[in-house]
């Protein structure tokens, strides 16, 4: 017997990745009357897919900025403070010095995605992606030139290993600074309409 | 600023939305689109045609209040702008001048 709740991971997947108000609930309308969860699915992935690229081709300056902002943000606090400053602090002769660098590093990407999603509601997630996007194509040649390093035998294939780790686990710490501001801005609105707020259009409260 | 024009979409989409009338939100333009033209089109697409037209201006949109059959989730109401009626008219008055005298098409249709 199928279930009166739609599939949970879909349903996150949903609420995290496309900030449409009112589909989320159409969704479980249309699930609980006459659908399957592969339809579920199938709707949920196509709304994380269609819905934050739409709002990038809507919004191309907002995505200009929010991948502007994030390139600041990183070179102030990754290029400078982290590897001019931290890292000659550290030295690096432990694995200690090695794992606390890291650890620090990754904690902030996680404040630049924070930042970037904060700065461009209500278009968070889809600015968020933006800078998502514009990392990946920033990876593009470092990853390349590691990996013809490690073809040529000048480089070892446990570098390009740790190349391509560091840099998916970069966008992932980007990507859940995102997360994090969303939710909880989206904890606040439900608190907001619990006490009775008017609700208004999104754009309206946007603006 | 240059003229908008309506896509595919979203021109089905201010149709079915006209053609639903009053409380007119997701499900019931998606319905309206699937009956009338056979296309399944995805929820989500649908949204993301419903925002672009709400920012040209041809729709506005409202909360309703959350309700259970919609796991806690409230309705997005849209209505279809004066702005909207017009780009709709001229749309139909555009594609009429275009069908007409299509000799290649009235062979088919004989």
């Amino acid at each position: 017997m199928r279930s009166e709740h739609p599939p949970v991971v879909a349903s996150w997947l949903l609420e995290r990745f496309c900030a449409a108000p009112g589909l989320a609930g159409d969704l479980i309308e249309e699930y609980r009357v006459r659908r399957s969860p592969a339809w579920y699915w199938k709707q949920a992935v196509i709304a994380v897919s269609v819905y934050p690229f739409s709002q990038i081709i809507e919004h191309k300056w907002l995505a200009v900025r929010a991948i502007a902002t994030g390139y600041v943000i990183w070179y102030v606090l990754n290029a400078t403070l982290l590897r001019g400053v931290l890292r000659p602090w550290l030295g690096m002769d432990t694995t200690f010095d090695r794992v606390a660098y890291f650890l620090i590093g990754y904690t902030l990407w996680l404040v630049n995605g924070w930042v970037i999603a904060k700065l461009h509601r209500p278009y968070s997630t889809a600015m968020v992606l933006a800078y998502v996007l514009w990392a990946i194509v920033a990876s593009v040649p470092p990853v390349y030139a590691v990996a013809v390093a490690a073809l040529d035998g000048s480089k070892e294939g446990s570098a390009l290993a740790f190349e391509v780790t560091a840099r998916v686990v970069t966008l992932l710490m980007l990507i859940s600074g995102g997360l994090l501001s969303t939710y909880r801005d989206q904890l606040k609105q439900t608190r907001l309409n619990a006490q009775g707020w008017p609700r208004e259009s999104p754009r309206a409260l946007a603006g | 600023m240059a003229k908008e024009y309506l896509g595919n979409l979203e021109l089905m989409v201010l149709l079915s939305l006209i053609r639903v009338g009053d409380n007119a939100y997701g499900v019931p333009i998606s319905h309206e689109i699937e009956q009338r033209t056979g296309r399944d089109v995805a929820l989500g697409s649908v949204y993301a045609a419903l925002d672009r037209l709400e920012r040209k201006g041809y729709v506005t949109s409202n909360l309703g209040d959350p309700t259970p059959e919609r796991g806690g989730r409230a309705k997005r109401y849209f209505q279809i702008s004066a702005k909207g009626v017009k780009e709709v008219r001229d749309a139909q008055r555009m594609l009429t001048n275009m069908w007409r005298n299509l000799s290649v098409l009235q062979g088919e249709i004989a």
